[in-house]
This record gives C-alpha cells, structure tokens and sequence, in this order.
C-alpha cells in the first residue's frame, strides 16, 4: 500500500495551447456563410458564438488561439467571452487533435460492459493516454459522457459514426482500417 | 385500440419514418386538430391527460405550460424548446425517438407552441447526436414542404419556424435554464428560479423547456383524448413509455410499455433476465442519477409516486442493472466521476465537494480506503443533497452514492479492510 | 416592517432585502461570499446557509441560502441551528481543498475574508487527504497580481468587472474544478476600474501590485480618512502609510476605498486608487531648494531653466520673511497665485498673506468662466446636483460634451448601473426582487437611454444609444435647439441639418417622458457656450416637469469649485495678473511671486508665463512635484501632499469634506500655510493682516477663519471635531491596535519607543493609542471589527448594509446664495475660425490627462505617447497616414506628435490629449486653434520651440 501521505501527481490546468501553424485571424468565405446562416436563427450576435466555434472546429478541426480571435472579430463579441464559452464546452477543442478522434464512451452501462478493459487496450495499441494523440497524428482518444446507446454498451464513436457492442477485436480491425485510410490518403 | 402511439412508426431498421409513410399512419393528425381547437382548451386537455415530464422530474406538463402568460398584456414573443440533450448515464430513448420517428417530435412540439403561443421553436439535442439531428432537420423541411410548419401553417393563420441547435457537450445543458443560457450562446450555468423560464426564459421571454419523449406523447393524447391516454397506463401514472434496460442482461434495449409496468416483468420478460451465471444485485431505476433500488424492489410498478416512495426515482425509466460479479464501489465510482466532471462549477457543494468524493472513492476501490471514509462519504452526500446546491445535478449525484452506501454497505467495508478491491 | 424570528429574537427588519443582508443590518454574522452589498446575490457560494421553519411547530426546518431568501413577513430562522452551522463548515471545508494555504507569503492575510469566514464557520481540521489543483498566472498589468491558485470561485470578479463595470477582458474559463478567471491572454487588465478586484475578490487571487512593492499587514498600516485628489469627484479614500524599514521616514503605501454613501459607495477608479504612488516619485520635493547663486560661466542652453541646491530652511524661511516685511513697509509687492488642486486652507493662507488685491487664482480666464458658470447653474433652484445613487437611479441620461470616464470616472460607473433601469423595472414587474442579481440581468437586454452629445466619449459606448460626435460650438447649438424643443419654443431659430433636428425630437421626446432624468455636462470642454445651452436646457426640462433637474457637472480638480469661492466672476485670473503687472511696469518696486501649488505652464500659454516671470523678480514656489514651474523658481518649499496633510476640498456637487493628514511628509515636508505661517513668524513688522497669520496653529483655525470670512463656505467650521475633541478623553488612533514590530524597525539605532509625534491639526494620535471603532468616530478609516478583518466589514458601520454611514453623512454641502441663472437664450457665438487651421479640441485620459497620477510609476506605464486624433477625411486632406508624425503649430510653439485616425473627431477639429505628458503645455491653449502639417524629418516625438 502507497503512503497515504505520498502526494498525488498535481494536476496543472491549462485552458490554450498557442497555435503552431499560425492560420490567419479570419474566417473562410464558407465559415463565414455557414455563420451567417446559423445567426438567422438568433436573436444577438453573441448568442451564435457556439454555433460558430463549432462550424470553424468542422472546418478546421481545433480551434486555435487565432480562430478564436477571427469569430470574435467577425461576430464583435469580446474575445474573452468568447473564450469563456470555447473552454466551457468539451466538445470545442482549444488543443489540437488527431484526424480520427475516437470518442469512448466511459458512462455507467459502457463501464459495467467493460469499457475500462477497451480503454486500456486502445492506449496499449496507440500508445497514447486518453486526452492525447498518437505520434502519428491519426487518433485522439477522448473519454465521453454516456453516449446514449447503453443496450449495446460498449460503444464508441469515431468522427460521427457509431460502434457498438464492441471488443477487443472489433476495435483493432476499426483502427487499422483507419490507419490504412490515411496511409492510402497520404500516399495519393 | 392503440397501444403503443410511440413507437408505431418505429420498424426494426435503422431509418426515419419520412413524411409520407408518417402521414400513411394517421400523422399530423393531433396536429390538424390542436389547430381547430383554443390554445387553452389544449393546455388543459394535456393537464387532464396526466402526462408528466419525461425528462426526469415528471412534472404535471399541462400545468406547466399554464404558467405561460396569456392574453393581452403578455410578452408577444414565447419560445418552446425541446431538451435533446439526452446525457444521464444509461439513458438512451431520446436518440432513439428523433432517429426513428422524427416527425412524432416536430408534431408535439407544434402542438405546444401552438398551445402556449410561441412562434419560434428551438431543439437543443447534444453533439454527439449527428445522425437524429440530420433526421430532424430533414424532417423540418419535410413537414415545411407541406404546410405543416412554416408560414401560415394550414391556412391557420398561426406561424412556427423549428431549429436545431447543435450542442457541444456537457450534461448539465440538460438542466433547462443552464440549457437556455447555452442558446443563448452564454456558459451553461443553470439560472436562478424564480422566475421560472415559462415567465422569463429564453432571452427573457416566456419559455417552455419540454423533453423529446415528452413532445412525443402531445399528437395522440389531443388526437385521441384523455381517457383512451389515461387508460395506457396500468397503475396511477398516465399514458405508455419507453423503458430501457442496459446492464448484463440476456436482452437489453428499449421498449415502450404502459406506465405502471412492473419493473421484473421489464428485466425478466422484455430484456430477459440476468445473464447465466449472474445474480441481480441491484438496478438503477431511472438512469445514473437515481437511488440503487435491490431485488426486493423488482415487483414495484414503474410509477413516479411509486418508485418515489420506495426512495428512488422514476428518472427517464432506463434500469441500469448491476450483477453480483460487477464492484458496486466501482460503479458508483464510475459515476462520480461523471457527475464531478460534469458540474458547471458554479455552486461550492458541487464543484469542490464532488471531486473529493471522486478522490475518496477511488482510495477506497484502490484498496486504501480508511474506515472514517465512510462517514466522510455520508456526510458528502448530505452537503450536496437536494435545496443545498443550486440545482438538480449535485442531487443527483448524491443519489446513487448514498443508496450504495446503505444497500452494498458490506461490499465498501470489504474493500476498506481487505485494502484491495474483492472484484478484480 | 416585516417581523422576523432569528433564533428565538424578533427583530424588525426591512422587507426588501434579502435575510442575509438583514441579518448583517442586524449585526449578527453570517459568512458569505458570492453576495455583495453592491452587486446582489446569485446563491452561488452556498456558504450563508440558515434554516427556515415552516411555522412555530416545524422542529427541524428547511436549509436556505440566506442570501437567496427574501424576508417572509413572521418568518421564523436560524443562525445557530446544528444543520446550519454542520454545512457553512462543510462548505469552507469543500473550499478549502483546492486553497494553498498560504497565508504567510499572501498579500491579503490579515484582511482576507476567506480567513475571516474560515474562522467564522468553525472549521479548524483538515480532513482532505488529496492534491490541489494548481493553476498558471497571468501577467495582468501594473496594477493587479494574480495568483489564480487562492481562488475560491465565488464569481464575484467577473460580476464586477464584466457586469457591474462593462469590462469584456476578463472571464470566467473552463468549468468544473478548473474554473479559471482570466484573460483570453496575457495582458493589461482595460477596464479602468479593475482595482476594485482588490477588494472585492474575498482571497488573495487580485491583489495590489503597487502595494506589494512596499508591503505590509493591514494591521501594520495607519489610516485616516482622506479625499481622493485625482479629479473633482471627491471619492472618499483610506490610505495607508508606514515608516519605510531603511529611515523613520513613513511613506504612503496603498490607497483603499473609503465607503462614502452618496459619493462613490463601495468603489473607486484606478486612477484614485494606483495614483498616490506620485508621493513617492523620483520628482517629489522633499527639500527646501534655493536658486544656485555660483554664476554660470557659460552655457549654450538658451533656457532660463535655473539650478537648485538644498538650503537649510530656516534660511528660505528667514529670506521669505525678509521679502514679507519689506512688503510691509512697501518695499517690495508679494502677488500670490492658488491652486484649484490645493486646499482651501492652503490658498486661503496665501490669500491672507498676500492681501485678497494681491491674489490670483492660479486659473486661465477660460478656467474661471466655466467653473464661475459651474457655480452659478449650481446655485439656481431649478437645478440640483445629483449624488451617485441618484444618478444611478435615473432613467435616461444625457451627457452633453463631457467624457466622464476620463473626467469624473467614478460618475461614468454610476451612469452604467442607470443603464439597467428598465432591466430593473421589468424585474419588478415580475416580482424579482432586484438584489437576485443574475434574474434580473437575464432580463431584457436594452439599455435605459444614455445619449451622449460632445467630442469624445470613452467607454460608454456599449450602452449609450445615440452619440453625436460634434464640434462644441454645434454641441452648444444642439443643447440650445433641445431646450427649445422642449419648452415648445414656437419658432426655432436655430438652423440644423435634418438629421438633427430628427435627433433633438427624439432626445427631448425621451427627457420629458423620463420620470428621473438625468444630464451631465462640465467644464472639460473649456466652452461656456456649452454651459449655458446645458443652463438652459435644465431650465426648461425643470419648468416642464416642475421639479429641479438633476444636472451633473464635472469639473477638472479637486477643489476646483471651493477656489472658485474664493473670487467673484473671472478676477483674478492669470491673464489679469499679466496684464497688471504689465501696466504697472513702471512702478519700479520689486515683485515677489508666491506660487501654491501649481504649474502655471499648463494654465497658460509659453510666452505669457514667460512673460509673467519676467515681470516679476522673486518667484517663490511651494508644491509637491519638480513641474516645469519649478525650474524657474527662485526658492521652492516643500509641500505635504493630500495624504499628508489636512485640509478642506470641494466637489462637483459643492460638497465640502475634509481630509486628514495619514502620516507626516518626510523631511522638511509640510503644509503650505504652515510655511507661510513659519515666515511671518520670523517677521519683525506686524500688521493686522500678519497677525491673523501669526494665530494660526491648526488647520481648523483656517478652516474657521474661511468660515468667518466667506458666507459660502460658513460649513467649514462644521465639518469635523477639531483638534481638541476626545472620545473618553482619548484621540482616535491612526495605528490599529495590533500595528507590530515599532521598536524592531530601528533595532540598529535603539530599542526604545521613540514618542509618537503631536498630530496639531486634528484629534487623532500617529500611534496605535486611542479609539479604534469607526463606530465612535467616521474619523477611524481603519474600517475593521472583531472576526471582520477585510474591508467587508463595513457594513459593521453602516445604518443597514449598503446605507449610510451610521453618524450621517461626512461633509457638508456649502451653501450658496440662490440666484435664477441668467438668460443666456441668444449667447450664441460665432467665432471665426483662422483660415488653414484646425481646432484644437480637448479630449481626455484616465491616465495621462491628470498632473499629479501621472507621476505614479504604475500609471506613468499605460500613458500613451504624444499623439493627436483627426477624422480620415481631414488626413487625407493634410496627406498624412496614420501613425505618422505630424508638427502642430501653435502660439506655444511646434509639437510634434504621432497622428491617429479617428472617425469622431469633428470636422475642422483635432483632438489633443489633455495634459499627456509632452503635450502638458498644450492644455492652456484649447480649445484654440492650430495648423497642422506632416513633419519634415522623423524625429522623435515632442515639444521643439
Ligand atoms: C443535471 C440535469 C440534467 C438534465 N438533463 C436532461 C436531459 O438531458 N434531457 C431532458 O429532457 N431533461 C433533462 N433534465 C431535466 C430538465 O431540467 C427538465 O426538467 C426537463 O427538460 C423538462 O422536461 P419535461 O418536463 O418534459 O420532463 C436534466 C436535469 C438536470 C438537473
Ligand atoms: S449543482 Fe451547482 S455546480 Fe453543480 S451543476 Fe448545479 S449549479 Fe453547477
Ligand atoms: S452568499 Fe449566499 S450563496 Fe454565496
């Protein structure tokens, strides 16, 4: 048994990560149109923030510190309150991520069925921690919420597709599936 | 007569029951009369119908929306909005609904806009949901294309645009006033009641906030009546529903039912029964947020008042059924976590007091646990019980913590004197 | 009165506040957090939980957050209840887990409400076995330290910044455990109020940067109270002072709020709170200065700057005493100058020396004319002169060329809760009570109207509704065509473009269906055209509604309005002085100059205050700061600062109030009227003038004397106790009863108690012997009682939380002759502008407009390089690009400064900032006119003759 007065590893909280590539602080034409459409909906301006942080996280995949500043600039809200609401949602990514982003289900069901088991062995094979990518810049593995499809528990979804009734073996031949669709991808 | 006005459209294939095949089966029918009728007539017809809230609390829904003021002096602009944000653990009818029969929803929540006056309403369904809100949002052009929403909705002179609004994560968008702030494209902090949001609530306006299984069960009760919808259910509580059981059951999945259906007849007959080998040794009766219940609850009617009683809670009537092979200790762990995670870290009880648990539980599942955690425990479990916290969520978390610690008392002491857990 | 049951007591209590504040009004003690007597409640905390029981029979009762409850008419509660006290224990104890417990090494131990509430709520062993979250700092500007890893999460940062003073640079992030309060990045924290984050953040996560430079305990600090010196507002202010560990010299260490009810309640800008740190600026005097008398042999400099060097002084005393008598015996003419940032005290000395013929206000003759009009608007019955709660009660407001954030800052953050009237009223109507502060901001989102008419307006914009950017001769013109408007004026005879006039309707359709509104106008804009339109205007508002209109003005200094009463219309102006001493060149006798406390570059233009130097052969100066005026005085004495001394100010609203000395000036550092005293003192001729002087021991015997002499300012011998006044035969102490470590601090010199020094103008002691309980005297600043170690506990002093002062309110209004305003219906002018050239308007900063903060090193960062404004269509017209250099031309001479696109600066105009450092001597010129070319070379910015 460790000591009980051995301290934890500290967890140090961060909310950005500045942005590598630098994409200039303004939106696509399309990012824009797809916003515009969104803000029809709505009464103020501000109230389509989350809207847009997602359209531009569709396009881009992450929102980086400059995405940020171009929804603000384009909505005019304040780039702080936009913030505010980027790093209260889990779904909008102020870090990057990988090209598949796996989104595991670790809620009740899931974890009765045995989700913990399947964690472990995607991070085996990825050799990754949940929250992280793979060197290969392919996987992010994220531990979700419950996914709402508990009687087919254990289940996961990658990009928007769902998998069910999972296992070990279904997960590897998924992965790999994937890894040679980039590899195909990168090689075209 | 009908019995299952849920799931009629509902095959055993993965697709949404379009516009024509909806409309083949009496579709929009409740609709079409909701339009002849009063708007308060239909309030309380659905009051009378006894239908309660199926998003949890199982509020009379007819009785809400009379709070919504009318007449003259009332605010012009009112919304409705549906809660799609389905993300308690071990709930998974929603999903189910919106993917499948898509129209059903847009049909209930016409009816109730048109019912308490709104002209624009708003599903707010999660974002991980991207094939129901495709559906939906199909759906919406569907129904548009037919009058049946829109401009003008059937010469009635009466107007109503649907959107959705995709979410981007969070369980607590699910409480509705922290769901309206979302909308709002604000942080999702539940708000202060009163005002309730039926008098101010989305951008200050009159606002009915109604889960999807909820709106689903408006077309048949007006198109049917009262009594045929009173007469669905067994016991006290009105109308039929969907049940889930998830868990290592033989058969798990969803069904709709009559309320008052006997809790072993859902785990026995329609999920059919424990797994071999496995013992039942407890469930969660209406999703993660709800008190374990044991076997010796299983021949309880699933009623609100009843399940209530018996120190639970209806919840959204999916059984989370725990084997005697899985750690409870685990389990409520599991739990905590996502409801620690979860919190909006407005209210000190819920912020700070959850994590703590998180960190107790999972000393005591690593097998160093002290006996005084116990106690600890206990006493977290009042600090984030219901009036204490600002809203439902800390409750809810509270819920399986506190009815594990009386029902699987043994299984904590276990792990605390063998200092290791005794299921792995 | 509703009825309540606490504990078994009944009380009385006011319906409608919410129990936690009645329950504190009680005096008894609840601890909370996330309520603020200012900003309401929002039940976030969790940690001011009590019982309700439902009737006399309910045993165990309901837990309620108190301040979430409102009072229930035969209420029955508890304070003490098990379950009560079992959860605000365990609430601190789930605070707690992520708190560092740092208290040694954090700047706000000893007066941090975390502790306080700790203590309070009994929890005293740690049962959290965990590790703590820990967090990355931001660097957040001159100001405020951040050390996110104390926060508690109690949201009242972001309340106050974001939604209480319309900051958008700081924000809750993150959420869960991980909620962070930050900037999207690092940087300057904007809002011009963030200081108050100080206070109101209950832990040590904001605190004063300034302060941590020269830190110690709040108990180790002395306090009196004292009057903000950075604008005419008059916030009432608590600074701190304690003997620096290197000499006995005491220096002032950090300026707090002060709670005053009717002026600025619970807050301060950050220009009063950081701005004291002049006091201890590289260009403080703390020496008597003479003029070198070694001749200069040669030099190339072709400035008449002269040299100092430090003089023992009681030979400057004996020299100026020396020029007295001579006076006297009509030797030698004494002229003296004021100050508008001086006390009355201090000018009134002057005045007595010098002879009222003999004395001048230190004031342009524009100045003079907007304050005298200032006076005289304030002086008719149709107009009153709102105090801060007024205004920000008020239902539409309309500022008329005045840019009060810059200018009255305190004011501007009144003027935005004003903005959420109709918020207020829709929660009314819904039966929210207003302190549910997030019910009632969730409401409506638009704004009460705020309509601002003027050059320059700063950080209302997000909730002014209409702003109209013009020329003050055109705001002058507006005002006057709204006044008409609204006293149905049959045929207008004014020309207006269209869309004005469309404005004028739609502003006077909004003043006259307002039931509270509001106007405010000041002297900034140096125009009385504007003034007497904005006299007008009030007037006619008054007869429509038949009761007086509440007219704010802003003026620019401290004591701008109580110099004002001390001369009749524009006498004694510089302009005057000048011309004087011009006609009477020839009289031959010589001239001795006494200058209180003023720079008379920025009163005047260069060549006249050349010119009056050169009139004159001795120039005496007595002032704080080495201003330019310094270098051309002949003998400087060094003059105690607000902080440091006693003495009497009047505000904008003619608010009379006293300010105490905190600590002693280092050195020979002391009042003005003390070494005019001290002179005549050492003057072997008497005269009855002299002997007034000669009286003088104690700053009240002037405040009385100002009393006798001036019908006006008859208050002044009403304002506070005098110097022999005790409490059970004690002083008030200025030390708190715990002040630490005297005899350490010279542990290297000696060991004993050196006697604490004779305080001669009020009954206070410099030592910790005396009263300490603001309840016994508003003069104890030290705002602190048992178990209430933060400023919080103000409310301990408070009539009920959030109300007066208990004792009443400090200050008294002075009471001026009630007179009608004249008619100034037809006063429009028609000045003719100087073909080619531009005017120069006026527009002000928070930091840089004002002389003496922007010697405070952490202002002296944000102050922004000499630049000018102009629309774009004018810089394409000059050819010039934005952020180029340009040379401005002017009867002062040629500066040379960046240019800076503005698209509201008034056609034909540019804005010059006020007193910015390079372009100080530009202030005396505007609103004058000037040519404005690109600069030839690129040099760097700045004043070339
Ligand atoms: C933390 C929390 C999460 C909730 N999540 C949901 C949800 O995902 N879906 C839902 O319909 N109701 C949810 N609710 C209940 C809603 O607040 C609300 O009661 C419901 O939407 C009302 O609809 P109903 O009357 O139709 O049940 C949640 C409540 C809480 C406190
Ligand atoms: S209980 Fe408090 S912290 Fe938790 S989700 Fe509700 S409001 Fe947020
Ligand atoms: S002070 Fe009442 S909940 Fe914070």
């Amino acid at each position: 048994m460790s000591s009980l007065l051995e301290p934890e590893p500290i967890e140090v909280m961060e909310h950005s990560n500045s942005d590598p590539d630098k994409i200039s602080a303004i939106l696509t034409d399309e990012e824009k149109l797809e916003i515009d459409e969104e803000a029809k909906h709505y009464e103020g301006k501000s109230s389509v923030g989350l809207e847009a942080l997602r359209i531009v996280q569709k396009h881009r995949g992450w929102i980086s510190d400059n995405s940020i500043h171009a929804i603000a600039n384009y909505l005019k809200i304040p780039v702080t309150q936009l913030e505010s609401v980027a790093t209260y949602f889990q779904l909008i990514f102020r870090q990057p991520v990988g090209k598949e982003v796996i989104y595991l289900c670790k809620s009740a069901s899931c974890w009765v069925m045995g989700c913990d088991q399947l964690q472990k062995h995607i991070c085996q094979s990825l050799e990754i921690k949940p929250g992280e990518t793979s060197k290969d810049g392919i996987f992010t593995l994220l531990e979700m919420p419950c996914l709402g499809d508990c009687d087919k528990a254990p289940v996961l979804m990658l990009g928007e597709e769902m998998y069910r009734n999972l296992d070990e073996d279904t997960i590897d031949t998924l992965i790999d599936k994937k890894k040679q669709l980039h590899a195909d991808k990168s090689t075209d | 007569m009908l019995t299952n006005p849920l799931t009629k459209n509902i095959t055993g294939k993965n697709i949404a029951a379009d516009i024509a095949s909806y409309l083949a089966n009496d579709g929009y029918a409740g609709w079409r009369k909701a339009l002849t009728m009063e708007p308060n007539n239909i309030v309380t017809l659905v009051k009378d119908g006894g239908l309660r809230g199926r998003g949890g609390a199982g509020f009379n829904t007819g009785l809400k929306w009379s709070f919504v003021p009318h007449g003259e002096d009332a605010p012009k602009q009112k919304f409705i909005v549906c809660n799609a944000d389905e993300m308690e653990p071990g709930t998974f009818k929603d999903r189910l609904l919106m993917e499948r029969d898509p129209h059903l929803l847009l049909e209930g929540m016409a009816i109730a806009a048109y019912a308490i006056g709104a002209s624009i309403g708003y599903i707010f369904i999660r974002g991980e949901y991207h094939l129901a809100a495709e559906r939906l949002e199909l759906a919406i052009n569907e129904a548009k294309s037919q009058g049946l929403l829109g401009n003008n909705i059937l010469d009635s002179g009466f107007s109503l645009d649907i959107f959705i609004h995709r979410s981007a994560g969070n369980y607590i968008c699910g409480e509705e006033t922290a769901l309206l702030n979302a909308l709002e494209g604000r942080r999702a902090i539940p708000r202060a009641k009163p005002p309730f949001p039926q008098v101010s609530g989305l951008w200050g306006k009159p606002t009915v906030v109604n889960n999807v299984e909820t709106f689903c069960n408006i077309p048949h009760l007006v198109a049917l009546g009262v009594d045929w919808y009173r007469g669905l259910g067994l016991e006290q509580d009105a109308g039929s529903k969907i049940f889930g059981v998830s868990g290592k059951v033989k058969n798990p999945g969803t069904w709709e039912l009559p309320m008052g259906t006997p809790i072993r007849e859902i785990i026995e007959q329609h999920a059919g029964g424990m797994r071999d080998g496995l013992r039942l040794k407890g469930f969660l009766p209406g999703g993660g947020s709800t008190d374990f219940l044991g076997p010796d609850h299983l021949d309880l009617p699933m009623d609100y008042d009843v399940i209530g009683k018996a120190g639970s809670r209806m919840g959204t009537g999916t059984i989370i059924v725990l084997d005697d092979k899985t750690c409870p200790v685990g389990l409520v762990l599991n739990l905590s976590q996502f409801f620690a995670r979860e919190s909006c870290g407005w209210c000190t009880p819920c912020r700070d007091g959850l994590p703590w648990i998180v960190k107790v539980l999972q000393r005591i599942e690593d097998g160093e646990g002290l006996p005084e955690d116990l106690d600890l425990l206990r006493e977290q479990c009042q600090r984030i019980g219901p009036g204490k916290t600002f809203c439902a969520l800390a409750p809810g978390a509270a819920e399986p913590l506190q009815s594990a610690l009386k029902l699987f008392e043994q299984d904590f002491i276990d792990h605390i004197t063998n200092r290791c857990c005794p299921y792995k | 009165m509703p009825t309540i049951t606490i504990d078994g007591e009944k009380y009385q209590v006011d319906g409608d506040q919410n129990l936690l504040s009645s329950c504190l009004t009680l005096g008894l003690n609840i601890p909370y957090f996330c309520w603020h007597p200012e900003m309401g409640s929002v039940g976030a905390c969790r940690q001011c939980a009590m019982i309700e029981y439902k009737d006399s029979e309910d045993q165990s009762g309901r837990l309620i957050m108190s301040c979430m409850t409102p009072i229930r008419d035969g209420g029955i509660y508890s304070v003490n209840a098990e379950m009560a006290k079992e959860f605000r224990g365990g609430i601190i104890e789930d605070l707690m887990t992520n708190h560092p417990h740092d208290c040694p090494v954090c700047e706000e131990g000893g007066e941090c409400h975390l502790q306080d509430m700790t203590e309070m709520s009994g929890h005293t062993m740690r049962r959290y076995r965990g590790s703590k979250r820990t967090h990355r700092n931001q660097y957040l500007g001159p100001f405020i330290n951040h050390e996110m890893n104390r926060c508690i999460t109690c949201y009242r940062c972001v309340r106050f910044y974001n939604e209480y003073a319309g900051g958008n640079d700081l924000q809750a992030l993150g959420r869960n455990h991980q909620i962070y309060f930050g900037r999207q990045e690092e940087g300057r924290l904007e809002n011009g109020f963030s200081g108050n984050l100080v206070e109101v953040c209950p832990t040590g996560v904001f605190t004063d940067k300034t302060f941590s430079a020269h830190f110690v305990r709040k108990w180790d600090l002395q306090t009196a109270p004292s009057i903000c010196e950075h604008c005419a507002v008059g916030c009432n202010t608590a600074p701190g002072a304690r003997e620096s560990s290197n000499n006995l010299d005491p220096i002032l260490r950090r300026i707090t709020n002060l709670y005053h009810h009717d002026i600025n309640g619970y807050f301060l800008c950050d220009r009063g709170r950081f701005g004291y740190e002049y006091v201890n600026s590289a260009t403080r005097i703390d020496k008597v200065l003479s003029v070198r008398d070694e001749d200069l042999i040669g030099s190339t400099a072709d400035n008449k700057d002269i040299l100092h060097k430090e003089i023992n002084p009681q030979d400057a005393v004996l020299n100026l005493s020396v020029q007295i008598t001579a006076a006297q015996r009509q030797l030698r003419r004494i002229i003296g100058i004021g100050s508008p940032r001086s006390s009355l005290e201090n000018n009134f000395a002057l005045r007595q020396l010098v002879g009222a013929d003999h004395f001048y206000s230190g004031l342009n003759y524009l100045d003079q004319e907007v304050l005298q009009l200032v006076n005289s608007l304030q002086s008719d019955d149709r107009i009153l002169s709102p105090s801060t709660p007024e205004i920000e009660t008020s239902d539409a407001v309309l500022i008329i060329g005045e840019d009060i954030y810059n200018t009255a800052p305190r004011i501007a953050l009144a003027v935005r809760q004003a903005a959420r009237n109709r918020q207020k009223q829709a929660a009314q109507s819904l039966k929210i009570p207003l302190w549910q502060d997030a019910s009632v901001r969730q409401l409506e989102e638009e704004h009460s109207p705020i309509i601002f008419i003027g050059t320059a307006l700063s950080n209302l914009d997000d909730i002014a509704d209409a702003t109209l950017f013009e020329s003050p001769q055109k705001t002058a013109l507006f005002t006057h065509a709204l006044a008409q408007e609204i006293s149905g004026y049959k045929a207008p005879n004014l020309k207006m473009p269209p869309h004005l006039q469309e404005m004028v309707k739609r502003t006077a359709a909004i003043l006259l269906k307002a039931g509270k509104p509001l106007i405010i106008s000041g002297t900034s804009g140096k125009h009385p055209g504007t003034l007497q339109a904005v006299a007008e205007l009030s007037r006619a508002l008054s007869d429509d509604k038949k009761t007086p209109t509440k007219l704010y003005l802003a003026c620019s200094e401290a004591n701008s309005l109580g110099l004002t009463q001390l001369f009749n219309g524009t006498e004694g102006n510089l302009q005057q002085l000048v011309q004087t001493l011009t006609d009477q060149r020839s009289a031959n006798i010589p001239t001795s100059l006494i200058i209180l406390e003023n720079d008379l570059y920025r009163r005047l233009d260069k060549h006249s205050v050349e010119k009056l130097f050169s009139l004159v052969d001795e120039v005496i100066l007595l002032d704080t700061l080495l201003t330019p005026t310094a270098k051309r005085a002949n003998c400087i004495f060094p003059a105690s600062a607000t902080a440091e001394s006693q003495g009497t100010f009047v505000n904008n609203n003619g608010l009379a109030q006293r300010f105490y000395a905190v600590y002693e000036g280092k050195g020979f550092i002391q009042e003005s009227w003390r070494w005019l005293v001290d002179a005549v003192d050492f003057c072997t001729e008497t005269c009855e003038n002299l002997s007034v002087l000669k009286e003088w021991k104690h700053s009240t015997d002037i405040s009385d004397a100002i009393a006798r002499e001036f019908r006006v300012l008859r208050v002044l011998d009403e304002l506070g106790p005098d110097e022999n006044f005790r409490i059970d035969g004690l002083r008030i102490a200025r030390q708190s009863s715990r002040y630490s470590g005297r005899t350490a601090i010279h542990a290297q010199e000696h060991v004993s108690e050196t006697p604490p020094i004779n305080d001669p103008d009020a009954p206070m002691s410099f030592s910790m012997e005396g009263i300490h309980n603001p309840n016994k005297t508003q003069l104890q600043a030290n705002i602190w009682s048992p178990g209430w170690n933060s400023n919080q506990s103000i409310f301990k002093f408070q009539e009920q939380v959030g109300g007066e002062r208990k004792g009443g309110p400090s200050g008294k209004m002075i009471e001026r002759p009630r007179h009608p305003i004249p008619d100034w219906t037809n006063t429009l002018e028609k000045s003719p502008q100087p073909p080619n050239s531009m005017q120069m308007l006026p527009i002000y900063r928070l930091f840089g407009s004002e002389e003496l903060s922007n010697q405070s090193m952490a202002i002296s960062e944000l102050i922004e390089a000499p630049f000018v404004l102009i629309n774009p269509k004018e810089m394409t017209q000059h050819g010039v690009n934005e952020g180029e250099l340009v040379d401005i031309e002017t009867s002062s001479g040629i500066y040379r400064t960046e240019i800076r696109r503005c698209n509201t600066t008034p056609e034909g105009c540019i804005g010059v900032p006020y007193g910015l450092p390079g372009l100080e001597t530009l202030a005396a010129l505007m609103p004058g006119y000037a040519t404005l070319r690109p600069a030839a070379t690129h040099s760097i910015a700045g004043v070339e003759n």
